[in-house]
């Protein structure tokens, strides 16, 4: 099954109407991800920042028209990236690919994350000035990007905003597939049979798939999704600064430095996940205040041992001014007081 | 004929209800005495029949036209919430009034049940599995339906213990505590013998 067909669309069977909508949209989305060869293996959201790349984009559509009731500029503008200042609140008009294809549109009012952040630090904290409290908010709205959110099937509107690339496409085929040998003989749409499908592709997108290395479909399109959220943000130049105050309010020495230190190598969100580790020990543990260097080394190795990441010990200790052996006697510490372990859910930088 | 301060008794005389959800309700009517009116308990019960009769649009109509503007009574919250997740296949307005219901009859163990499908349904596991573990903690009450939707409760939780975080042993665990309060529930017999043999495949 290809899902680049019109009439696919007309002959496929959805549980829900919304379904279909999302369907179109979702092809939408695909196409601005889809490297092409004539245009040297670039999609039209890397073309549309080039010079002269709007017009090679143009005339692909003219002899590839858009869908029905989508004109050629209403394609050229999803394509354009937008500059992710604070939150990607286009993600609610997403499609949300496959994962998201049997749910409603989502909404503001709806999205319990955002609510909670909203109201944990935002609501209850009082401003000085009209910039501080923009600022908060600008704040939040990045943190709201980061976070997996069950309004997107457990993806970030980061990832939403991204959309879809290849491999999801080529998973959404699949499993329409198994959807309409599933139901072939359930033609009505009511919300019996919605629920049916929505939890037949829950159980699916879990399954260890042998031809995409035993990796689930979730998994798949996860990390698909964040690395066209990453290449997108790099094209835009963007880089999310490194946020503290939903960790802690109490920034000692050790933060300070491992924020300073690990800023220009790592990404803000491993970065916050270091604090976090730290943060944790700090509360279960007693810390000797006087060699803040020491538990900053030590804690930039562990977030690296934690995370699966080759780390040189030799560098960080260099780094820090402090002892290769010191710092291997402290993480054997923190290690055992935390009950670290290898991709530990707590501090992987994918998840909050 | 009906006086405009009979609004209570027929409210209590027309409607029955589960025996946590009518103690509930009585303390409800007294909040809201000076609220509540004959329009309410009319519109409460017709909006009651009509879900019976699985009339389930006309129901939603009564309950926006009439009931909305009115402070939200748990049970009629929860069965909104049915209408949305069951027949409308909408789980954002579903859960908004599952989450009222849960506030004020957090002992009700089907509205943490369906907190719980909606969960899995919006794909987060996590929390439906809280919410099926909050099942447990709900108040006793050893009604035939409520051992089948403890039965279900820990059966569900079985299934994400299995399919979602890979640990078929307390899969297998509450297979059994499952199958202990109901012996006759078919799917979890299936799903066990299932599991046992996958797992003495393994061995």
């Amino acid at each position: 099954m290809r899902l680049n067909s019109e009439n696919l669309v007309h002959t496929l069977w959805f549980p829900p109407k919304v379904a279909k909508e999302k369907f179109w949209l979702f092809l939408d989305e695909y196409f601005v991800n889809i490297p092409r060869r004539e245009w040297g293996n670039r999609a039209a959201y890397e073309l549309l920042r080039e010079p002269g790349g709007e017009e090679l984009v143009r005339q692909y559509l003219q002899t590839y028209p858009p869908r029905p009731g989508k004109t050629i500029d209403e394609v050229l503008d999803d394509a354009r990236l937008e500059c992710p200042n604070s939150r990607y609140l286009s993600a609610y008009q997403k499609s949300g690919g496959l994962l998201n294809l049997l749910l409603p549109f989502p909404e503001e009012q709806y999205d319990e994350v955002w609510n909670d952040l909203y109201r944990k630090y935002f609501q209850s904290k009082t401003y000085t000035s009209e910039t501080e409290r923009q600022q908060r908010l600008r704040e939040i709205g990045l943190l709201w990007n980061d976070i997996p959110n069950d309004l997107f099937s457990m993806l970030t509107p980061a990832q939403v905003w991204a959309g879809a690339g290849t491999l999801e496409a080529e998973l959404t085929a699949s499993f329409l597939q198994s959807l309409q040998e599933k139901f072939k003989d359930r033609k009505q749409q009511n919300g019996e049979v919605t629920l049916e499908a929505i939890l037949f592709l829950r159980g699916w997108q879990n399954v260890p798939l042998p031809s995409y290395g035993s990796r689930s479909a979730f998994e798949i399109i996860r990390s698909e999704r964040t690395q066209l959220q990453q290449h997108k943000e790099k094209l835009l130049g963007f880089q999310r600064p490194v946020i503290l105050f939903h960790i802690t309010e109490e920034v000692d020495k050790v933060i300070e430095m491992l924020v300073n230190e690990m800023k220009s190598c790592y990404p803000s969100r491993q970065i916050e996940k270091a604090v976090q580790l730290w943060v944790d020990y700090r509360e279960k543990n007693y810390f000797d205040e006087s060699s803040p260097e020491l538990w900053a080394a030590t804690i930039e190795y562990t977030i690296n041992r934690v995370q699966n990441k080759q780390v040189d010990l030799g560098k960080i200790a260099a780094k820090y001014h402090v002892g290769v052996a010191e710092i291997s006697t402290k993480f054997q510490t923190v290690r055992n007081t935390l009950k670290l372990h290898a991709a530990d859910n707590r501090y992987d930088f994918m998840s909050i | 004929m009906l006086l405009e301060t009979d609004w209570k008794k027929l409210f209590l005389k027309e409607i029955q209800l589960p025996e946590y959800v009518r103690n509930y309700s009585l303390k409800f009517l007294s909040r809201h005495e000076q609220t509540l009116d004959l329009t309410w308990s009319q519109s409460f019960i017709v909006f009651v029949e009509l879900f019976h009769k699985n009339r389930l649009d006309d129901a939603l109509q009564v309950y926006h036209q009439f009931l909305k503007r009115y402070p939200p009574h748990g049970w009629l919250m929860m069965l909104v919430g049915h209408i949305y997740c069951y027949h409308l296949a909408d789980y954002f307005r579903a859960r908004e009034f599952y989450r009222i219901a849960e506030k004020e009859i957090p002992q009700f163990p089907k509205v943490q049940m369906d907190l719980g499908l909606i969960q899995m349904v919006l794909g987060n596991w996590k929390s439906a599995l809280q919410h099926y573990q909050n099942v447990e903690s709900c108040a006793a009450n050893d009604s035939a339906n409520e051992t089948v939707i403890r039965a279900q409760a820990l059966f569900n939780q079985a299934i994400i213990f299995s399919s979602y975080c890979n640990n078929g042993n307390r899969a297998i665990e509450l297979l059994q505590s499952a199958l202990d309060i109901r012996p006759d529930y078919a799917l979890a017999q299936e799903m066990l013998q299932k599991l046992q043999q996958q797992f003495s495949v393994g061995d």
